[in-house]
């Protein structure tokens, strides 16, 4: 921040800003920044060609190049074994004594985020929604300003490039704003999901005792629990770090777990991949444009790739799918709403909807979470096998899993009609400085103890 | 379900309008002020009570320790490798003194088999020093309990990431060495208010991963807690069947052949069995007779080694739960079976 900002000329700015961005990502593995060098390189060049380029026939051969490229690259690198495994297993099926070659492939960190964002910029483009922007290292800042490089928000070329025009004022307010937001997004990481919740979620998953009704409810809240605060923890801290840096980033969260059914969720929840699936995907196979059952196919076909972009695992296929259905479920289901007129009995019915949202959500979590396919089988089986064994976990770790889970709910219910800014702002200065003054020495304390633990969505 | 009929406001946002009006300067030091106030506080009251800082042992601390392994001029390095008595039983500087070598290397685990560290420094490094493998017969066998250990090191340190997780490795190393606060000691107040007096940490670590054993400020209670769960583990071992021999004997060629690849290199692998005491060691000599296991190990295998009982001094040293030794008889170990190595020409 001290190098950025001391910096006079805003494109010497930026070009640091990019350098730093290479580097941060190279810390991880040098190599893979060819990468990233390539995605930025294919979708500059195509971009440029199609705003010359009028005739259809030429743009739609770029728009697969770039297609092609992108995808090409995600394919490989993240669905290569997946689809090799699962090749095998269908050549066995037809009787062919095949096996693929064995293969190690590392996962780049953040392609599948980098991917979506540079086809998002073609594919624009494409359509005449934008114009390609002027300046290489725009775009390159854009493909790969560090901030966000590695786990999101996916980010929109129309929201990044403009702000790449002129230099920002980074003032008190924004630094001093911008660092809150990054105490508030550490504490959801260290304290709450690393400290708190992942010993209960690796108790309750990775046991060798049978899992309990009550442990597998619990760990699964837990993990509901963790997984919002580990990637809206991160969605925070880089919101929080760009900001400091002058730049804005789109919301990724907005208090998900107090959603009235599921479209209300996916509005909540990863912001920023549900939009990009609603704008890129879902709408371009049809929408709602061609009736109700060809609605419930693209909802379907958007929410299983969903999964699948997530990781490559048919746990993240059935995970999406499950979504999938709760949302042509509730499609379904809507009508019945309407003529039983349960609107008369608003807070009851939004408080039923609330928790039963969150536990079909929890639900899907379970595929989610499960190492195999299995596992996760054997942790819903036992969801729905009342008993009063208390099973892997211990009563503590139950009562910390459902106390927190109740809190979780009731900030999220507390907060969800209103913006995190506009509640802060109604605190006086000196509670919240205490607040943020009991969140550095958790801070402080969890990760000078506590074990290392990556981002969950970094494996994505 | 119900769908909501208005656009939800945002809950994080950057939206430089919506910033809440506060005066951030003065809003952050009264944060500086009050975080320096808590630890402050906290410092100043568990020193009081006397607590001690202590570093906490983690994959990234074990990785900083294995890194020194593969550094170009090891031969005048000591190796520790083994259990939980590696590390509480010897302080690793101090040998490294006595034996007036460069530097005492500590990649021991506690409750986990030396197996698998053993197997990637002989094939994985070109580590040429003195090894000193602490282990009990019942510990030779192909335990993979540190790979772990080695597979996080093979897979964040042999790349650039290392540099990330070395530099926040060492802020916490030097934190911890320095704050009592940053690494409260809650399980030992907790304690302490169980048993009505002043316990200590348990065990205070260090950055070269030794691990000092309190007892001598423990509450008689609570070590008779300890002695009596150690010696009913080790009763309820005696309930399996008895190692088989043979079995065993092909384990100790494996590690031989391990001691072998560094000892070809120009290497010294030492077995070293520290001492344990009481109903501990009557178990154990119970399941793995002296005479048939540990004989092994010298004459049939011709490893190295060295036998606690065998040196003067180290068979008086008391384990006051029959396992490990106390904090106080560090030094006196270290320096007894600095002694024996010298002895034998190490």
């Amino acid at each position: 921040m001290a190098l950025s900002l001391g910096l006079r000329s805003w494109t010497s700015r930026k070009a640091m800003l990019l350098i730093a961005s290479y580097v941060f990502y190279a810390a991880w593995n040098p190599p893979f920044v060819i990468l990233l060098w390539l995605s930025t390189l294919v979708d500059w060049t195509i971009a440029k060609q199609l705003s010359k380029v009028r005739a259809s026939v030429p743009r739609i051969a770029m728009l697969i190049g770039s297609l092609c490229t992108n995808l090409g690259l995600l394919a490989y690198f993240k669905y290569g074994g997946f689809i090799a495994e699962n090749a095998a297993v269908l050549a066995q099926s037809l009787g062919l004594n095949w096996s693929p070659p064995a293969i190690d492939i590392v996962l780049p960190v953040g392609i599948s985020f980098y991917t979506f964002q540079t086809l998002s910029y073609t594919i624009d483009v494409y359509r005449g929604k934008l114009e390609r922007s002027q300046s290489f290292l725009d775009f390159a800042l854009y493909v790969s300003f560090f901030p966000q490089l590695v786990a999101g928000p996916i980010v929109r070329a129309d929201h990044f490039l403009p702000q790449c025009k002129t230099p920002p004022v980074v003032s008190q307010r924004t630094i001093g704003w911008g660092m809150c937001l990054m105490v508030i997004g550490v504490f959801h990481k260290l304290v709450i999901a690393d400290a708190l919740m992942s010993p209960i979620v690796e108790s309750a998953y990775a046991s060798d005792s049978p899992v309990t009704f009550i442990s597998a409810w619990a760990g699964t809240f837990a993990f509901a629990i963790q997984i919002f605060c580990d990637f809206a923890g991160y969605s925070t801290c880089a919101i929080g770090v760009a900001m400091c840096l002058g730049f804005a980033l789109p919301d990724n969260f907005r208090f998900p777990y107090a959603a009235r059914g599921f479209s209300d969720f996916w509005r909540r929840w990863h912001i920023s991949l549900s939009s990009w699936l609603r704008d890129y995907l879902y709408i371009p196979l049809g929408g709602n444009r061609h009736g109700i059952f060809r609605t419930y196919v693209h909802l379907m076909v958007t929410m299983l790739l969903g999964g699948l972009w997530h990781g490559a695992s048919w746990n993240f296929v059935i995970w999406g799918g499950l979504h999938g259905a709760y949302l042509c479920l509730e499609r379904l289901t809507a009508r019945i709403w309407e003529i039983l007129r349960l609107d008369r009995f608003r807070v009851m019915t939004a408080w039923l909807s609330v928790i039963a949202t969150f536990l079909l959500v929890n639900i899907a979590w379970v595929f989610f979470r499960a190492k195999t396919l299995t596992g996760a089988l054997g942790i819903v089986r036992a969801m729905f096998a009342f008993s009063l064994d208390k099973g892997p976990l211990t009563t503590l770790a139950i009562v910390t899993s459902l106390g927190v889970t109740v809190v979780t709910l009731a900030i999220h219910w507390f907060l969800c009609e209103q913006s995190l800014e506009a509640w802060v702002a109604n605190l006086h200065p000196l509670l919240f400085a205490t607040c943020l003054s009991m969140m550095i020495v958790l801070i402080v304390v969890c990760a000078t103890t506590g074990q290392d633990r990556a981002f969950i969505y970094f494996q994505f | 379900m119900l769908q909501r009929g208005k656009i939800v406001p945002l809950s994080i946002s950057n939206s430089k309008e919506r910033i809440p009006p506060f005066a951030y300067g003065r809003l952050w030091c009264v944060v500086l002020l009050l975080v320096g106030s808590i630890f402050g506080a906290a410092e100043f009251g568990l020193r009081a009570l006397g607590y001690r800082p202590s570093v906490v042992d983690d994959f990234d601390l074990w990785c900083q320790q294995r890194v020194r392994c593969v550094e170009p001029d090891t031969q005048n390095s000591i190796l520790l490798i083994g259990s939980s008595r590696a590390a509480a039983d010897i302080d690793p500087s101090m040998l490294a003194e006595l034996m007036g070598r460069d530097e005492a290397i500590n990649l021991s685990l506690s409750g986990k088999g030396c197996y698998a560290t053993l197997r990637n420094v002989a094939e994985q490094t070109d580590f040429r020093g003195l090894v000193l493998c602490t282990a009990k017969p019942s510990q030779i066998r192909l335990d993979n309990g540190q790979a772990p250990w080695t597979a996080y090191y093979h897979r964040n340190f042999e790349n650039l990431g290392r540099i990330e997780k070395q530099v926040n490795r060492n802020i916490k190393t030097w934190l911890q060495e320095w704050s009592v606060a940053v690494n409260p000691p809650l399980m030992a107040m907790k304690r302490s208010l169980e048993y009505g007096q002043f316990c200590a940490r348990g065990q205070i670590g260090t950055a070269n991963r030794q691990t000092k054993l309190q007892y001598d400020r423990m509450p008689p209670a609570y070590l008779e807690r300890i002695r009596s769960s150690r010696v009913d583990q080790q009763l309820k071992r005696l309930q399996g069947p008895p190692p088989s021999f043979e079995e065993w004997q092909t384990n100790l060629e494996e590690f031989k052949r391990l001691a072998d690849i560094i000892v070809g290199r120009g290497g010294t692998v030492v077995l070293v069995r520290l001492p344990t005491t009481e109903e501990y060691l009557e178990v154990d000599y119970r399941r793995y007779p002296r005479d048939e296991f540990w004989a092994a190990i010298e004459d049939s295998a011709q490893l190295d080694s060295v036998h606690f009982e065998d040196i003067p001094g180290m068979n008086e040293i008391e384990c006051p739960e029959t396992s490990h030794i106390s904090e106080n008889s560090i030094a006196k170990c270290t320096e007894l079976l600095a002694g024996e190595l010298k002895r034998l020409g190490l």
